[in-house]
């Protein structure tokens, strides 16, 4: 009964919940990362690191706080721009290893069968 | 079986309940198996190094306690509630349904809930689980069906789980004795029925917060608003904050401001009491924002609060111009961010000269003005106020939000978040009960904080009360007490029970005389102690009328003395100062301009003897002004605030128609004869109002002592002479004939007994002085007075006279 009640978990309720906690990790580095938030304001100036140019109206002030701003806006592009490359590498190894798990789960029942095979079959890896 | 009867039967045979204890029994085994896993892992792994097949062997079967320790946790650990069928198996919380066996008898139910954590919860908060149910409940399984049955009807109006409250709550519906059980407890159905849900808040809360992320909004969330070095050294971050209120127990005042914020960068000011949780709303806010739903503006989320201290600006530049230059740098620092809302908290602070505080009005104004920076201002009400005043501009540029007191239920549910933090900080568990007594009587004796804050204050106070680490209602009254000296709870010591029962006695000890007022008196302090009487009047209300020094002053000094802790308890008002309608407002002024004021005194001393002297004389409007504190025991101050004096006994004395009673009496009648007919000839009289009368308890008409009395009164002199000689080893004894002397010499018709006192000294210290003087009495002596050295010290009659005559003087 035990067992039967272990089986039928692991294939049905089991793995949806697996698939659920999977996805949950997975929406919560979307959301870590936002690379859509990122993509949008991707040329927006970082932290709004510029001169506060807004009370000098000369064109020298003007000059500087346009400057300043553009070099706030690289930074801040540079910084998205990695960010963002550093997401779409962690979510794809993310999706690639959730996709592994769900797999991997189906066959863990069968590790025992397995490996009782390998063992009658006298099979071992070459290490040298 | 019908439906009706699958739902009341436990099916032992279910595939949740059969789970539930597969959950129960591997429970203990968990962190075994999981070390299991790792070691076939190892040993897999070293064996195959060691070039040995059976490694394979060992490496596969890690799978299997791999596989039931996910089992345990995914699913075993809490068999999650099957809502779509209405049976105990389906409903009950699985860590219950794993104890129950085949056929349950409502004694095993009860021997269950002494091993699930919600029992614990039951038993510890509210004093009622297994192992008190175990006793009461029956042994027959046929009774379990319908406890089931009232325990799925329980579950059904909260989220449809049948936990252990709800089974607690089932078992005590079924009791013939419930009623005397709660009432035992101090507690109804309708509070076990509010722990239920408390419980499952609390369930829910444990399992939400694990699921918030450390950055809601992702990495890059601020990384488009502005650099805030300066607010992030100088003001507190709420948004990181986190809040102990419960979701949706002020959901209105949070939604008024959200939508104070949302239009264009308002300015709202939070007004209310102090203690009303003004500053909780704002962290509340605050957290919301960092987890927005879709009720929540999109202009407003992530947005941060940020709270600047006054006193913390204040300890960074002393000089006015640093001050609003760091100011207008923080401000500037929150425009320019574009995701700050800045909090003022107790932002009278910023708009007043004082102590700790600094107007910066001039800076302010502009910006409140503009409405171009979110900002949250809260304010306690008077300030508020003041501040309008004197500058109606910012008043009217606030977006103004009232906040009210909580009602009970809604302060209970604040006490309730406020628990972890205060039993974590004090290492004391706090029983229900104590948190409902906290309520009741914080809103009695608590002033100048408004709910919950008056519950919270004494609920903090009462750990220090805790009777091995729990907090009960014991020890909120505890608490109560020695903050005020109210006694709150049931006489309950032998020793208050003796003095009670034998008040009349004790009081006789003092006084000589005045059966009826004494027995009406103590009548009055029986009834209050026993929890028989209206709490929402005074202890007693009198009014004694008599001649003058016939015992109504002393009446309410003994009961001080006797039964409120000593003479120092007594808060006496000569009436005669109260003489215009200008005096009203010096009854009820604040403590803190005269403290001598009829409600600053009751503040600090609610329980007490309010003894107004000489009633008649007082002003008409003074009087009035009395008629809502002798009906419901509540007179308001100078500032609003009730003051209660429902634990004081209020006495007036008068000497209103003294002549009358030595008429009657005279004429031959006893006072039970006349007593009646000269209250109506008082009222007729126009000395007092009708309605002004009938707010009294009791009225008690004192009559004249007679010379039996007035030996006694001499004999109560005496002992209190004996006791200033205590020093000196000297007992003096007076003989019978100088007592009956003294009598003839003290006692006058207009004024009582009174002058008796200062005869019965000056005949007895004036001997006594010259015995000593002249060696005659050594110490451990007693000396004899006789009627002829009284005669010699009260020569004659005109000395006693001339002594009256002081008397009467300062009558």
């Amino acid at each position: 009964m035990f067992l039967v009640g272990l089986i039928s978990w692991w294939y049905g309720r089991g793995w949806v919940a697996q698939w659920r906690r999977l996805v949950g990790q997975f929406k919560a580095t979307l959301d870590f990362f936002s690379v859509g938030q990122l993509a949008a304001t991707l040329f927006a100036p970082f932290r709004q690191i510029s001169a506060s140019g807004g009370s000098d109206s000369s064109f020298g002030g003007q000059m500087r706080a346009l400057v300043d701003k553009l070099i706030s806006r690289i930074i801040g592009a540079i910084v998205r721009f990695f960010t963002i490359l550093i997401g779409l590498v962690v979510i794809s190894l993310q999706a690639v290893y959730g996709a592994v798990i769900l797999l991997f789960w189906w066959l863990v029942p069968l590790l025992p069968v397995a490996g009782c095979i390998i063992f009658a079959l006298g099979w071992m890896p070459a290490w040298k | 079986m019908d439906a009706s009867m699958e739902v009341r039967q436990f099916n032992w045979h279910d595939r949740r309940a059969q789970l539930a204890r597969y959950g129960k029994s591997l429970g203990p085994w968990a962190i075994a198996l999981q070390s299991l896993v790792v070691l076939f892992l190892v040993f897999g792994m070293v064996l195959l190094a060691l070039e040995l097949p059976i490694g394979w062997v060992v490496f596969g079967l890690a799978a299997v306690p791999a596989m039931i320790v996910q089992w345990y946790y995914g699913e075993l650990q809490d068999v999650p509630v099957d809502m779509a069928q209405r049976s105990i198996h389906a409903r009950a919380q699985a860590e219950l349904l794993s104890h129950l066996s085949k056929r349950p008898t409502p004694k095993e139910l009860a021997l269950s809930l002494m091993h699930v954590n919600g029992g614990h919860f039951f038993e510890v908060r509210f004093g009622i689980g297994g192992s008190f149910l175990k006793e009461v409940a029956s042994d027959s399984p046929e009774d379990t069906s319908a406890i089931f049955e009232e325990a799925l009807k329980i579950a059904d109006s909260i989220d449809g789980v049948v936990s252990p409250g709800a089974l607690i709550l089932a078992m005590v519906r079924q009791l013939p004795a419930r009623d005397t059980l709660l009432g035992h407890l101090q507690l109804s159905e309708d509070d076990i029925h509010l722990g239920i849900e408390w419980y499952h808040h609390l369930l829910a809360s444990i399992k939400s917060g694990a699921r918030f992320s450390k950055q809601p909004g992702g990495i890059g969330r601020d990384w488009s608003f502005g650099w805030i070095p300066n607010l992030s050294r100088f003001g507190d971050n709420l948004s990181q904050s986190g809040t102990m209120a419960r979701e949706g127990i002020r959901s209105q005042a949070v939604q008024q401001l959200m939508s104070g914020l949302d239009n264009g960068g308002g300015v709202v000011a939070l007004v209310g009491k102090d203690g009303v949780g003004k500053t909780e709303l704002v962290y509340e806010v605050a957290a919301k924002l960092m987890h927005p739903d879709s009720s929540i503006p999109k202009e407003l989320w992530y947005q941060q609060v940020f709270m600047l201290d006054a006193t913390r600006l204040l300890s960074v530049t002393s000089e006015k111009g640093g001050l609003e230059t760091l100011v207008n740098n923080l401000l500037g620092e929150a425009f320019a961010a574009k995701n700050i809302i800045i909090c003022l908290d107790n932002a009278e602070l910023f708009f007043e000269e004082g102590v700790g505080s600094v107007d910066l009005t001039p800076l302010l104004l502009p910006i409140i003005e503009a409405g171009r920076l979110r900002m949250i201002l809260t304010l306690n009400e008077q300030k508020f106020l003041q501040i309008s005043k004197r500058t109606p501009a910012l008043a009217s540029a606030l977006n103004r939000i009232t906040v009210e007191p909580a009602d009970e239920q809604t302060t209970l549910k604040v006490l309730e978040e406020h628990l972890p933090v205060l039993e974590h900080k004090r290492k004391v568990t706090y029983m229900y009960q104590s948190l409902k007594e906290a309520y009741r009587l914080s809103q009695r004796y608590v002033y100048d904080v408004a709910m919950p804050g008056q519950a919270i204050s004494l609920l903090t106070q009462a750990a220090e009360f805790s009777a091995n680490g729990l907090v009960t209602v014991q020890s909120v009254n505890d608490a109560i007490e020695q903050l005020t000296g109210v006694k709150t709870a049931a006489a309950s010591e032998d020793s208050e029970r003796e003095t009670l029962l034998n008040l009349e006695t004790l009081i006789h000890r003092r006084m000589i005389g005045q059966e009826r007022a004494v027995s009406v008196v103590s009548d009055a302090l029986r009834r209050a102690r026993s929890g028989v009487r209206n709490v929402n009047r005074p202890v007693g209300t009198f009014l004694f009328l008599g001649p003058t020094g016939v015992g109504k002053t002393e009446l309410a000094k003994s009961l001080a003395a006797v039964y409120f802790g000593g003479e120092k308890n007594i808060i006496r008002l000569d009436m005669n100062e109260f003489v215009s309608p200008d005096d009203v407002s010096r009854l009820i002024a604040d403590g803190a301009d005269d403290p001598s004021s009829l409600t600053a005194q009751v503040m600090k001393q609610p329980f007490s003897v309010v003894l107004f002297d000489e009633i008649e004389k007082a002003h008409s409007s003074v009087l009035t002004t009395l008629l809502q504190l002798l009906d419901e025991g509540i007179l308001r101050d100078v500032r609003n605030r009730e003051v209660s004096f429902r634990d004081a006994v209020v006495i007036a004395t008068s000497n209103a128609g003294a002549d009358r009673i030595q008429e009657y009496l005279s004429r031959g009648y006893s006072l039970q004869q006349f007593e009646e007919t000269f209250i109506n000839e008082l009222i007729s009289s126009h000395i007092f109002h009708p309605e002004f009368l009938n707010r009294f308890d009791e009225m008690v008409v004192f009559g004249p002592l007679g010379k039996a009395q007035l030996l006694q009164v001499i004999d109560l002199i005496l002992t209190d002479i004996n006791k200033n000689l205590v020093e000196q080893k000297i007992t003096v004894v007076v003989a019978q004939d100088a007592k009956e002397y003294l009598v003839e010499a003290g006692y006058d018709v207009r004024l009582g007994a009174r002058p008796m006192r200062r005869i019965v000294q000056r005949a007895v210290e004036n001997t006594v002085a010259k015995l000593l003087l002249a060696n005659q009495v050594t110490p451990g002596g007693t000396i004899e007075i006789t009627k002829q050295q009284v005669q010699e010290i009260l020569s004659t009659k005109q000395q006693a006279d001339s002594i009256i005559a002081t008397n009467s003087k300062n009558v």
